[in-house]
């Protein structure tokens, strides 16, 4: 137990620091990305809706918590990417900071490895860097999960946490009815758990494992405040939540509108299980490997009960978001959420067993070889995807199996046990899955030009957008000496992506059609082309025009047509949806390549 | 529609009312307490109410829009509040229903057998083609569009609606939470009103018969007393109880009876009383009762089975009718309506008094909660007591909105407020008022309440009412009258006369006759006073001239006073049931008063239960022969001039009351047949024919209905395929229209305006896009905006302005016309070729945008810029 017992004293010497080391780091990796790339298609929608509830109108968007502090946000700051992005990002940051509710249960260790598992993943990470709700659902309802299973909650937190996970919108509100399924699914699993009796009555593990826990007690003070104090928390949660502090009184309509959408999404779609694999296999393999395991533990019915309620979680959870396929990917954080505690309970035996202080040497020879492996194997991966080279394909896998079974192969002769050998072979991957969840996470946060085949986007907006708005800056201060002056007409709805990127564009006007008489001196219009030629606007005079791209979104469903290139590079189909910038002809002079 | 789409609707419907009655149960449960049933029978029109008045109230605030998670926002805060306040108290309502699941269940049952029923029927007469059923679908679909509330008027663009439309707000939220859309929605508004109504009516006689099988305890009066339903007693065997199977006559009565025109239809038929020597001129019995259609020799040849062809049972809805004085041959007349419920299901219209009838029904319940709270005189806790304070006030309120006529009823809120404090013996306090004070302050406050809840309703409406007018020149024939209610008036009479035989009531009639007699009294002089006071206007004398036949105002007061005292039966029926009615209330009401808090213990001066239930259904028949009696003597001024509409609100509430109470009466009547003679004597002769006189009357009311029904579903072209939806029928008459409105349904989520042809008014084609998609129009039918408005002056204009857009050939003042209006889609059909030409067709080419064109329709859309 010496790795333990150091552990332990490390971690009560510097735990406050460790904790706010981690939440801003987290904070940092997330704000760094927001202004990193425009608002997408489903991120303008969100934050057109509090852009609404600020001007008076009604929230569109699914989250009334979202909407109304957004509008605030907004007020103070105004339109930009970021402004939309930030509350996610605090929300996503103030995530990690979670399983502090844990520690009395579950100990220092454990809980700081799930804060750690926390920051790392990337399903969070990318979730609270997108506007919308999913992240401050997320936050509230995990709130309120955790709360319930430490071991001395709070009425009056409790219930404020509930009402705002109940102002957060679809996230939240699934998160909060898994939870409630969780129960009834453990009355099944337990009627078919091989334990005797009474170790499924008093949730005793199994005598082989040894659980250094402290014993869960559960506080059952039952005082008459408790529920008035749970309910006044609940209707302040929810009223303030919902309105932005009661700043925004309208956003209970989205509250409202929420509801509706999230009910009738009940109805709809065929479950998208090629992709829900996709998610762990590319983001969240850690997650996987802890879900596969989890999955054999339970089945032998191996589990202590604390740990058979996450296991269960994790398996309801599955199995709403498959059966519900407009969950995907937002709601798939209830599945990554239960997998990550259950491995940073796996992680925290892992390090307090014995093997690693035995033979650090030889774990730490066995783990660089096997990244040396790994990264051989991967480097031969993607030489095979862009050779097509069968050479390379089969290095690639001798290099995967060489990365499993070094040790083993070898650890006889070393008088080494195969405990440590294997331990050793875990930590490896463990570290070398994390550097890959870490790199899948910067590339769909921090890449400039975010790719259309990350799973977390069903659209992304093209970085051209931006180019759009700079020509158009350029052209009102060319002709106007004012970067916003010159009048431009715009054939798309206002409310999207490109409406958001050009609100600091005073001069824009949105109208579904262009009368013919009238001669805007810029009109943005839709690329569309019939039999090879640009469809040009009926207008009386002569423009000139440049193609931009606006949007872009996969072109396949459920699996993509080259997995490995996906998870590698994350390419595949994509469709492309561009725009025309028409200038009236008296306005530019024409240059080389303009489109006329 | 295919069966499954037909059941799949009704079941998404079935299921939406039903989560919404159990989300109010708790407070339902805890409000109607002192019911048997704890109001298990109301708690789907209580969960509609509730939720559908917070639900318009977050849209009219904008707190919300018109989705259907805001329904399920309200309705899972009303739940969440219903189980707070219960296990605050340590009730248990889901406790209750697991013990009682047979007798709810078997409720259940009543409501699913005739929703099922009526809907099977409606399928084959769903088409929004007659009548107003166009005016209704398009109320419906306007609302279903309207993002907030108030909801746009579908025929008059730029302008709220402007009529009591609470039915189609809650017909419209129903569809929002069953994913129905309104075509579909609109015959569920019908048969789900109806058998709502079926529901409470089974509901309200189902507690009256429990009530009196209560038996007399002093415990059981106590104010301490454990709720209604513990001292409920249970049948050895459930299915034989009466109390289960007769209470299914109230919707019998109610739903199903029709009057007696169509034992007059029979009798004509066959040429009954038709002599072959009648000349025109001579008087018979059919010219001296002088209905309509039946006034004059019959043309086809004698049948047993009466078929005049065309919409025949029409007639049962127009047996009473006016004639101006100067008509002595009876050829003109002065149409006045005088519909009951079996006529509304027929008509099929989704009315606001179709709508409002099943939240009638449940104000009558908490009116017999009243009364068995002994008026608010019976000891309460306050949060019981404000508690049901706000279920009143809302169940009284919301009528105001539903259907303004049906506000009525608070007069009988009043009376049971004062019978219940009577006959509690107890005094009536109400915060620091007691006694005749606190009476007072109590039933103002709760009328105060009840206004006040529906102000933003009250502020943007504005009625066609202008004030009372007194009726001093339209007496009704005592035979119309009858004809009109004798199906209900022979049980209710044969009861209160077999309760009087039985001596079991003390009947005060000396103060009975004395308060009937002024009564009557103050409205004949009040009609008279009226009369002569209106006469000394030479306008108004001016305007009357036609009806006055040439006479002069004294002339004309004394022909119509002679009238009056030869033919006093529409007078004197109804006055003889408030006689008696008040007599034996007033025969009960001894002022005998007890501490508010001590129990009573005299046996004597504990009211039986058989004495609630026939106080109560006392005050039923008092007030409903109240409303029958009042058109005789005043009307309320309105578009139409006349009493018609007067006549047609009060007389659908008489109906609605006096056939519950009839229903009651007729089982008394075969309990008091059924029931063993005292030892040694004879059976009573009485009970038994009056049984029999009234069953026969009852026989010949029901025929009226299921041949109505057959009658109408048979005579429709296209009524082989069974369908709900009111649009159907445009594929058979008008298939381009069709296609292009379920392309705008599609295409168009924006609530336009859009223009279209202007028809006539009861033309289903006339206004016809707007109507079945919902999206507000510059102008619909002219006839019933005038009603609607009060006045031409707004939508006056728009005709000519649309005859004009569609005609011009030039294109600014078309421009121009269509800015005013702010036009975004012109509609452009056959309809609009046939009135206005297609000479104009060729502007809007040229200058808008065409969306859709397809079998001769096209569709523009005006971008605003």
């Amino acid at each position: 137990m010496k790795v333990r017992d150091a552990l332990e004293r490390f971690l009560e010497k510097h735990e406050p620091s460790l904790y706010a080391g981690l939440f801003l780091a987290a904070l940092l990796l997330r704000l760094t990305a927001l202004e990193s790339a425009p608002l997408s298609g489903t991120e303008a929608a969100e934050a057109w809706g509090a852009m609404d509830l600020l001007r008076g109108g009604a929230a569109g968007s699914s989250s009334a918590l979202y909407a109304s502090l957004t509008a605030g946000v907004l007020f103070i700051s105004g339109a930009s990417h970021w402004a939309p992005r930030v509350l996610p990002a605090a929300a996503g940051a103030l995530a990690v900071l979670l399983p502090l509710l844990l520690r009395p249960s579950c100990g220092r260790i454990e809980s700081f490895l799930l804060a750690l598992l926390l920051a790392l993943s990337p399903a969070l990470w990318i979730a609270s860097t997108m506007a919308g709700g999913t992240a401050l659902g997320f936050l509230a309802a995990g709130f309120v999960i955790f709360h319930m299973r430490s071991n001395n909650p709070q009425p009056l937190s409790g219930g404020l946490a509930l009402g705002l996970a109940v102002a957060s919108g679809p996230v939240g509100w699934s998160g909060l009815a898994i939870a409630a399924i969780v129960p009834l699914a453990e009355r099944i699993f337990q009627s078919g758990s091989t334990q005797t009796n009474t170790e499924i009555a008093d949730g005793r593990p199994p005598i082989e494992r040894a659980d250094t826990r402290p014993p869960i007690e559960r506080t059952d003070s039952r005082s008459p405040l408790q529920m008035p104090a749970a309910i006044a928390g609940f209707i302040l949660g929810a009223a303030a939540g919902s309105t932005g502090l009661f700043f925004f009184p309208r956003g209970i309509g989205a509250l409202a509108a929420g509801l509706s959408g999230w009910l009738a999404s009940f109805f709809s779609g065929w479950p998208r299980i090629g992709e829900f694999i996709l998610l762990f296999l590319g983001y969240e393999p850690i997650a996987l490997v802890f879900g596969i395991i989890g999955l054999i533990l339970l089945s032998k019915g191996l589990f202590a009960a604390e740990d058979r309620f996450w296991a269960v979680f994790a398996a309801v959870a599955a199995a709403w978001v498959l059966l519900r396929p407009a969950a995907f990917p937002g709601e798939s954080v209830w599945v990554i959420l239960p997998l990550l505690v259950l491995g940073a309970r796996a992680l925290r035996l892992v390090l307090e067993s014995s093997v690693l202080g035995e033979r650090p040497v030889f774990v730490a020879a066995q783990g660089g070889a096997i990244c040396a492996l790994a990264a051989f194997a991967v480097f031969n991966l993607a030489a095979y995807v862009h050779t097509g080279s069968w050479l390379n394909l089969g290095l690639a896998l001798a290099g995967f199996l060489g990365g499993i079974f070094p040790g083993l192969l070898f650890s006889e002769d070393l008088q080494i046990a195969a405990r440590t050998s294997l331990t050793g072979l875990a930590l490896a991957w463990f570290s070398i899955l994390a550097v890959t969840q870490a790199g899948a996470g910067w590339n769909a946060t921090h890449a400039r030009r975010a790719s259309a085949n990350e799973l977390w986007q069903t659209e992304t907006t093209a970085a051209d957008v931006l180019r759009l708005h700079g020509a158009l800056v350029q052209i009102s201060e060319w002709q106007t000496g004012v970067k916003d002056e010159l009048a431009v007409a715009i054939q798309l709805p206002e409310e999207s992506a490109l409406g958001w990127e050009l609100l600091t564009y005073k001069a824009a006007e949105y109208a579904a059609a262009v009368d013919m008489l009238a001669v805007p001196p810029m009109l943005i219009a839709p690329y569309v082309e019939v039999d090879g030629a640009v469809v040009a606007p009926r207008l009386t005079v002569v423009y000139r025009g440049q193609a931009f791209g606006y949007t872009e979104r996969r072109a396949w469903y459920g699996w993509p047509p080259d997995l490995i290139r996906w998870l590698l590079f994350r390419e595949g189909p994509a469709e492309r949806e561009r725009v025309i910038l028409w200038v009236r002809s008296d306005i530019l002079v024409p240059e080389e390549g303009a489109v006329e | 529609m295919s069966f499954w789409e037909i059941a799949s609707a009704f079941l998404r419907w079935w299921a939406g009312t039903t989560v919404l009655a159990l989300a109010l149960w708790p407070i339902t449960y805890q409000c109607l307490k002192r019911l048997p049933d704890r109001g298990w029978a109301f708690a789907r029109m209580a969960g509609i109410l509730a939720t559908g008045y917070f639900f318009w109230l977050g849209c009219w605030l904008r707190l919300w829009q018109n989705v259907p998670g805001a329904v399920w926002l309200c309705a899972g805060a009303l739940l969440a509040a219903g189980i707070l306040l219960a296990r605050s108290r340590g009730e248990n309502p889901w406790g209750w229903l697991r013990e009682h699941k047979k007798e709810a269940l078997f409720t259940e049952g009543v409501f699913l057998v005739l929703f099922a029923a009526l809907t099977w029927l409606r399928a084959y007469d769903a088409g929004a083609t007659h009548t107003e059923r166009p005016m209704d679908l398009a109320f419906l679909n306007a609302i279903m569009r309207s993002e907030y509330f108030p909801p746009n008027d579908p025929w008059l663009s730029g302008y709220a609606l402007s009529y009591y439309h609470f039915g189609y707000i809650l017909t419209g939220m129903l569809a929002k939470i069953s994913g129905l859309v309104g075509s579909i929605a609109f015959s569920f508004g019908v048969t789900g009103s109806l058998s709502l109504a079926g529901l409470g009516a089974y509901g309200l006689l189902r507690n009256l018969l429990l009530l009196k099988a209560e038996p007399v305890t002093a415990e059981a009066a106590s104010p301490d007393a454990p709720d209604a339903s513990s001292s409920w007693r249970k049948p050895l065997n459930f299915w034989k109880s009466p109390s289960l199977w007769l209470p299914l006559l109230a919707p019998f009565t109610l739903l199903f009876l029709g009057n007696l025109e169509i034992g007059l239809e029979f009798l004509y038929s066959n040429h009954i009383g038709w002599s072959t020597s009648w000349e025109e001129g001579q008087n018979n019995f059919w010219t001296e009762l002088d209905i309509s259609d039946l006034n004059t020799p019959p043309t086809q040849a004698p049948k047993l089975i009466p078929n005049r062809g065309g919409w025949w049972w029409w007639a049962a809805s127009r047996v009473i009718h006016d004639h101006p004085l100067g008509d002595t041959s009876n050829q003109s007349k002065i149409e006045v309506i005088d519909e009951f419920p079996a006529f509304s299901f027929v008509i099929g219209d989704m009315h606001p008094h179709v709508m409002a009838l099943p939240f009638l029904l449940m104000a009558v319940a908490v009116v017999l909660e009243i009364l068995l709270r002994g008026g608010g005189a019976m000891a309460e806790s306050p949060s019981d007591r404000r508690l049901f304070f706000g279920f009143t006030v809302l169940s009284i309120g919301s009528l105001l909105f539903l259907n303004t006529w049906d506000i009525l009823i608070f007069g009988m809120v009043v009376i049971a407020g004062w019978v219940g404090w009577q006959l509690s013996r107890r005094e009536l306090t109400f915060g620091p008022f007691s006694g005749w004070k606190a009476f007072l302050a109590r039933w103002g406050a709760t009328g105060v309440a009840a206004v006040a809840l529906f102000i933003p309703f009250l502020i943007g409406f504005s009625s066609q009412a202008g004030g009372i007018l007194p009726n001093a020149l339209f007496p009704t024939k005592g035979g119309q009258f009858f004809v009109m209610f004798g199906t209900l008036f022979v049980p209710v009479f044969a009861w209160l006369f077999l309760e009087l035989r039985a001596r079991e009531w003390k009947p005060d009639w000396k103060s009975s006759l004395a308060l009937a007699g002024t009564g009557l009294a103050a409205l004949l002089v009040g009609s008279l006073v009226m009369a002569f006071v209106i006469s000394l206007d030479p306008i108004a004398m001016a305007s009357l001239g036609g009806v006055l036949g040439g006479y002069g105002a004294m002339e004309a007061l004394s022909i119509v006073l002679t009238k009056r005292f030869f033919d006093p039966w529409a007078s004197l029926l109804p006055l003889g049931l408030i006689a008696i009615a008040l007599a034996a209330l007033l025969g009960w009401a001894r002022r005998k008063t007890v501490s508010h808090f001590e129990p009573a213990t005299d046996a004597e001066s504990i009211p039986s239960g058989k004495q609630w239930a026939d106080a109560f259904v006392l005050i039923l028949v008092l007030w409903g022969a109240c409303l029958a009696l009042f058109p005789e003597y005043f009307y309320l001024r309105d578009f139409f001039g006349g009493r018609m509409n007067t006549v047609f609100k009060f007389y659908f509430q008489a109906w609605a009351f006096l056939s519950l109470a009839a229903a009651y009466g007729v089982v008394r009547l075969l309990e008091a047949v059924r029931t063993a003679p005292a030892e040694g004597k004879p059976r009573r002769i009485y009970p038994l024919l009056a049984s029999a006189a009234v069953l026969a009357f009852l026989l010949i009311g029901s025929v009226y209905y299921p041949m109505a029904v057959w009658t109408k579903t048979h005579n429709d072209q296209f009524a082989d395929e069974p369908t709900l939806d009111a649009s159907a029928y445009l594929q058979w008459f008008h298939p381009e229209d069709e296609a292009a409105i379920a392309w705008m349904h599609e295409n168009i989520t924006d609530n336009g305006p859009l223009v279209e042809a202007v028809g006539n008014d009861y033309d289903e084609y006339a206004g016809r896009v707007s109507t079945h998609t919902g999206i507000p129009g510059v102008l619909g039918w002219i006839g019933h905006e005038d009603q609607w408005r009060g006045t031409r002056a707004i939508h006056g204009p728009r005709i000519d302005d649309i005859e004009e857009l569609y005609k011009t050939m030039d294109w600014y003042t078309a421009e121009e016309i269509l800015a005013r209006y702010g036009v975004r889609y012109v509609y452009f059909g056959q309809l609009e070729e046939r009135m206005y030409g297609t000479r104009g067709l060729d502007k809007f080419r040229a200058h808008l945008k065409v969306i859709y064109e397809a079998d001769g329709v096209v569709i523009f859309e005006r971008v605003v810029p």
